[in-house]
Order: C-alpha cells, then structure tokens, then sequence
C-alpha cells in the first residue's frame, strides 16, 4: 500500500527545503481564504497551475481541478439563488435567481477551493513524507509527536495487509458453501467479525510495540536518531529570504490592488 | 497516585504504541471500506466506526489523536488533501467529545447515545463550518446529512466492537487512560 503522494520529478520546487515550503503552503491557504476579489484569486490560481505545469507536467496540472470538478459545478449551482445582493440579473417569477453579487461571490468561492486544492497537490506531489515530518519537527512539533506520527506510517501498510489477509480467511470459512457472494446484508453482516479480527489483532500488537520503544530507550535524554537531516537554518538563508519576498508581495497585490 | 519515573516512562511509550497503532487502524478503517458520494466526490468510510471504537475503549487523549489523523491522513493519500486540516480537527474533536461523555457519565446505554450525538454535533459543526470557508455554506450543507448517517453508523459500530473486543481480549481494558 502506497502511504505516499510524491511523484518524481525535477524542477526548483523539489530543491526547495520543506520548510520554507510548509510556510508558503499555509500562507497561500490563508490568502486565498481571505482575498474577496474574483480577479486576484483568478491570478494566484493560475500562477499556482502554472508551478504545478512546470514541476510535474502538464497534464498534471489539471488532476486536482478535476478531482474536485463535482463540488465547483454544485457551488456554482447553489450559491447564486442563495447570495442575491447586488443588481438583479436574472428573475425567475418572483425569485430572484442571479445577480451580480451572487455570480462574483460563486466565482471567489470556485477560484478559492480551486488554488487551495491545487496548493495541496503541489505540496504532497513535491515533498516526501519523511521531509515533511522532519519540517514540522524542526518548526516546533514535538519528538514524542513526530515518532507517533512516524511509528503509524510505518503501521499502516502492515494494517492494510491484516485487514486483507483476514477477510481473505474469512471469505475462505463461507466457500462451497454458496453464501460466498450475499446481498448487501449478508456483507454488512461479514464484515463484523472481520473488524473484530482486525482490531483484536491491533490491539494485541500494542504491549510489544512499547515494549520495544522501550528497549530502543524511548525517554532517554537523547532522543533516536534520523537517517536523514534537515540543513541548518542558516544554509537555506536564500530560500527563506525568497520565501518571505514573495510572501510580501503577495500581501502588497492582494491589499493594494484596488479590486 | 503517585508514579515513580520507571513506571512514567512504560506508560509514555504504551501511550504512544496504542496512539500510534490506533492511528493505523483508523486510517484503514477511513481508506480502505469506502462508499463515494456521487455528488461531491466525498466519501462515507468506517473512519467513524473506528474513531468510537477507540473513544469506547481508549479514552479522550487516544481518541483526541489517532481519531484526528488517521482521517487526516487517509484524506492526504486519497487526493482529498485540502481536506486534511478540517478532517484532523473534526474527527479528532469527535473522538475526544464522545469519549469525555463516556467518561463523565459511565458506560450505559443512555451515554453511549450521549457520546454518539456529541460526537456528531462536533464533527459535522466542524464539517459545515470549513466547508462554508471554502466552498460557501450552500454547498457545504449538501454534506451534512451524509455527515450524520456516517456518525450514526460510526456509533453504532464502534459500541457492538468496543463491547466485542473488550470481551474477546479483557487486557484492552488495561490499555485504556
């Protein structure tokens, strides 16, 4: 089971360090959530596909606008009639359906959903996993938080593989018997003793599990060691500035643009 | 009671074996059993059932954590990254929720209803709520019944396993704080 959404690829967003990514990621959640004009959210988004086409390709650039295509055509659908400030556009007998509030509303809302997903995608396609958990322990999140979270990626192809392993067992307790392809009902009712299964075998690993953080010396004044470090602060000074310049100018668009 | 820092340490890392390995179980429990929701291309999962279950069985903290990221991380491997943020904190505050009643109020029947809607008030309120910031509030309601039958599911699965687990291995009981 893949617990990973990076795609390789070249380009300056892979070099980047994931820090300074992390930090870009949440500043341009946070613009988007809080730019009211259709026109620079318009900009931001493009820019955001644009990246996307540089680091992985075109035809990547259109899978998380694809992906979130259902939930654009029922804002665009819903939030009209529902926002109906501004000139009246269109009537529909004594409701009033569209009007121009209503239409830059729904295309702020299409734009904001469309470059926060977008924003995402380009994260979790340039930045492994190991990185990112390394970025946000070196951003303030502690040992005892980074292992938990590292100990459950490791856990959960292990988990994947239980959960087949035992419905595949009790698949093999019903053959030749002709209950082996049931109605929805006798799934459902399947599926119990399999969750059980499952989660009594979790369970069971947990006492060994700390048993073994405990010989490895969980607690100790020195915590374990990675395979892999993060440069120092100081060696990715030039990322940082970048980073913080762009952060700047964004702001400067997104407050002094007169939209 | 007072522990002595030998005894401290073995539960921190019991702590952190059950989090950790709850978090797995969470996050194939959320991937792996899925039903898409044609509108929205969401889905409703068994995510939910297992949020309880470790509500039931583990306690608030457990439940606060493996609930919140399990989710969290099914969303990020499914594509539904944009999602993950919201996810962490509503099902992770659901946990917590449904635990604290458990807690507070014992193990009856009427507490485990108690638990279930509290869980259910806080999940989907947190649903509606970073769904209204992102996609408008008309769009983000179409998901809140899906929401609810997820959480009524979620309780009810999560009580009849607790219930089940608890008798087929009695040491899990141990395992709960």
């Amino acid at each position: 089971m893949i617990t990973e959404t990076f795609v390789r690829g070249r380009g300056p967003l892979y070099s980047f360090d994931p820090r300074p990514k992390f930090i870009l990621l949440v500043y341009l959640v946070v613009l988007f959530l809080s730019v009211s004009s259709a026109l620079i959210a318009g900009i931001l988004v493009l820019a955001v596909l644009l990246l996307i086409w540089g680091s992985l390709g075109f035809k990547k650039s259109w899978i998380p606008v694809k992906s979130i295509l259902p939930i654009l055509i029922l804002t665009a659908v819903l939030t009209p009639p529902f926002n109906t400030e501004g000139s009246v556009l269109l009537n529909l007998g004594e409701h009033t359906i569209l009007t121009d509030g209503g239409v830059r509303l729904t295309l702020v809302l299409i734009l904001r959903f469309t470059g926060i997903t977008s924003v995402f995608y380009l994260f979790f396609s340039t930045t492994r996993t190991e990185s990112f958990i390394l970025a946000l322990r070196s951003l303030g999140l502690p040992y005892r938080a980074a292992l938990t979270v590292t100990i459950s990626l490791r856990y959960i192809p292990d988990m994947f593989n239980t959960y087949h392993r035992i419905t595949d067992a009790h698949k093999l307790r019903t053959a030749g018997t002709g209950r082996e392809n049931g109605g929805f009902r006798h799934r459902l009712g399947s599926l119990f003793p399999v969750l059980i299964s499952i989660l009594i075998h979790a369970v069971k690993t947990i006492p060994s599990l700390a048993m073994a953080l405990d010989s490895k010396g969980l607690g100790r004044a020195n915590p374990r060691t990675s395979c892999r470090k993060l440069e120092p602060w100081m060696a990715i000074s030039r990322q940082l500035f970048l980073t913080a310049f762009l952060m700047t100018v964004l702001t400067a668009v997104a407050v002094l643009l007169p939209l | 009671m007072h522990m002595n820092s030998n005894e401290d340490k073995k539960n921190v890392s019991g702590r952190i074996a059950a989090i950790a390995v709850m978090t797995a179980v969470t996050m194939v429990f959320t991937y792996v059993v899925r039903i898409p929701i044609a509108p929205t291309r969401g889905y409703i999962n068994l995510g939910d059932v297992a949020v309880f279950f470790t509500a039931f069985t583990f306690g608030p903290f457990t439940a606060l954590i493996s609930g919140g990221l399990g989710p969290a991380i099914a969303d990020i491997v499914a594509g539904y990254s944009q999602w993950a943020p919201i996810t962490f904190a509503a099902h992770g505050l659901q946990g917590l929720a449904a635990a604290l009643v458990i807690k507070s109020l014992g193990n009856r029947k009427v507490a485990e209803a108690a638990a279930g809607l509290a869980g259910m008030i806080v999940m989907a309120g947190l649903y509606l709520a970073g769904g209204a910031f992102m996609v408008g509030f008309a769009a983000a309601v179409v998901e809140v019944p899906m929401n609810i039958i997820q959480n009524a599911v979620g309780v009810f699965g999560g009580f009849v396993l607790s219930r089940a687990v608890k008798k087929a291995y009695p040491p899990v009981s141990r395992l709960a704080w």
